[in-house]
């Protein structure tokens, strides 16, 4: 266990005023506070030691006891041992292990939390859980409900229509215990949308190509095309082209949260060129090169 | 109108020592919203993460409430642009799959 120099953790010098004590750590706390860096495991331990360091120098016993054992803090039991064996000290403190952490040095030094005087508790919040779930395509075409097995927890969570891969969703209080009555995390489930249509989705628009033949691309006609809301009949413009787009309003995916507002379908013809003739089509095909067309 | 679902903001100001008007003020500027039970003023379950979040950035840090409004907010606009960014990372290993 290392020697913590507390000032140095709040950016005081060691004569600092108490007043320029609680101005600093404020200005510290603010800035790493766990509320305004959420899953900032870094910040999470910053603010821990401004606060240990905090309570330690706000408290003028407690700011004198380690004033004065600064770095021989290792020996205060032996000082105190003596000072007992001699009948005028009380052992307020005990420490056993040596190999221990940053917070061992602060009950080392104070034998726990609330040694003396105002007793604080720093309270945390607990851990953020993530999971990964996995939907097919069409499943979130409509908002619905599962229930999920988290740490042995059955949640009930409701999966919004129209959720994207890779979107997270954020469910408060269902991640880990908080520490000393602190909040509990937060559980974050990250969706996986396997895509099992032959669209191609973005948002709430979807792409697909559609293959028309020939004759209907050349003279014009009717198609009937098959879209996640139902089977549509598309008017095929005379002289379409390989390639062309058209644009169904509102055929798309349902909006995120928005069970009856749709994105759009965008269709890209593929004119399906004959790839076998009989000598008849053949025949008209002939007829039609001498025409020049 | 399921009981369960509220709790009372007398009694949770009671529980945190905190003056009614705070949370009143929360409502006003939207980080919040106050609802009506048999007459008296709740908020619902789902809201109380955000409720105990200001409570401690005001006591903790003294913050006011037109901080805690203006924090509210970048506080989303940060969750939101993580989700985009999460979104378009998603998107672009995806891409780099197909090419």
């Amino acid at each position: 266990m290392d020697f913590i120099d507390y000032y140095k953790v709040l950016g005081v010098p060691k004569n600092a005023s108490a007043e320029a004590i609680k101005k600093s750590y404020r200005k510290l706390a603010r800035k790493y506070h766990p509320d305004l860096n959420p899953k900032n495991a870094e910040a999470e331990k910053k603010f821990k030691q401004i606060n240990e360091a905090h309570e330690v120098l706000s408290d003028p016993k407690k700011r004198k006891k380690y004033d004065e054992y600064g770095k021989d803090w290792q020996y205060a039991d032996e000082f105190e041992k003596a000072k007992r064996e001699r009948g005028r000290g009380q052992g307020a403190y005990t420490y056993t292990d040596q190999s221990r952490d940053f917070s061992d040095f602060f009950e080392a030094m104070f034998g726990g939390r609330g040694f003396s005087g105002r007793q604080r508790t720093v309270q945390f919040r607990g851990a953020d859980y993530n999971a990964e779930l996995q939907l097919q395509l069409t499943d979130v075409q409509t908002a619905q409900k599962q229930t999920l097995t988290i740490n042995g927890k059955k949640i009930r969570i409701a999966i919004p229509v129209g959720i994207e891969d890779g979107q997270t969703i954020k469910i408060k209080g269902y991640g880990g215990p908080g520490t000393n009555g602190g909040p509990s995390g937060d559980l974050y489930i990250t969706f996986a949308i396997v895509n099992n249509t032959d669209y191609k989705r973005d948002g709430a628009n979807l792409y697909k190509s559609v293959r028309i033949p020939l004759t209907i691309a050349v003279l014009g006609g009717e198609v009937k095309v098959d879209t996640l809301s139902g089977r549509v009949r598309l008017h095929i413009k005379p002289g379409t082209k390989n390639g062309a787009k058209v644009k169904l309003k509102g055929k798309g995916f349902p909006k995120y949260k928005r069970e009856t507002e749709r994105g759009d379908l965008f269709l890209t013809y593929q004119v399906d060129l004959p790839q076998t003739l009989t000598q008849e089509q053949k025949r008209l095909f002939e007829a039609l090169r001498k025409t020049n067309v | 109108m399921n009981s369960e679902m509220y709790i009372s903001i007398k009694t949770f100001c009671k529980i945190n020592r905190v003056d009614e008007s705070f949370v009143q003020v929360l409502n006003e500027y939207d980080i919040l919203t106050i609802e009506k039970q048999n007459k008296e003023a709740v908020v619902a379950l789902e809201a109380l993460p955000i409720l105990e979040k200001m409570v401690r950035l005001h006591k903790e840090l003294d913050i006011n409430p037109e901080g805690l409004h203006a924090i509210h907010q970048l506080l989303q606009q940060i969750y939101t642009l993580e989700q985009e960014v999460e979104l378009l990372q998603r998107k672009l290993r995806n891409l780099d799959f197909y090419r």
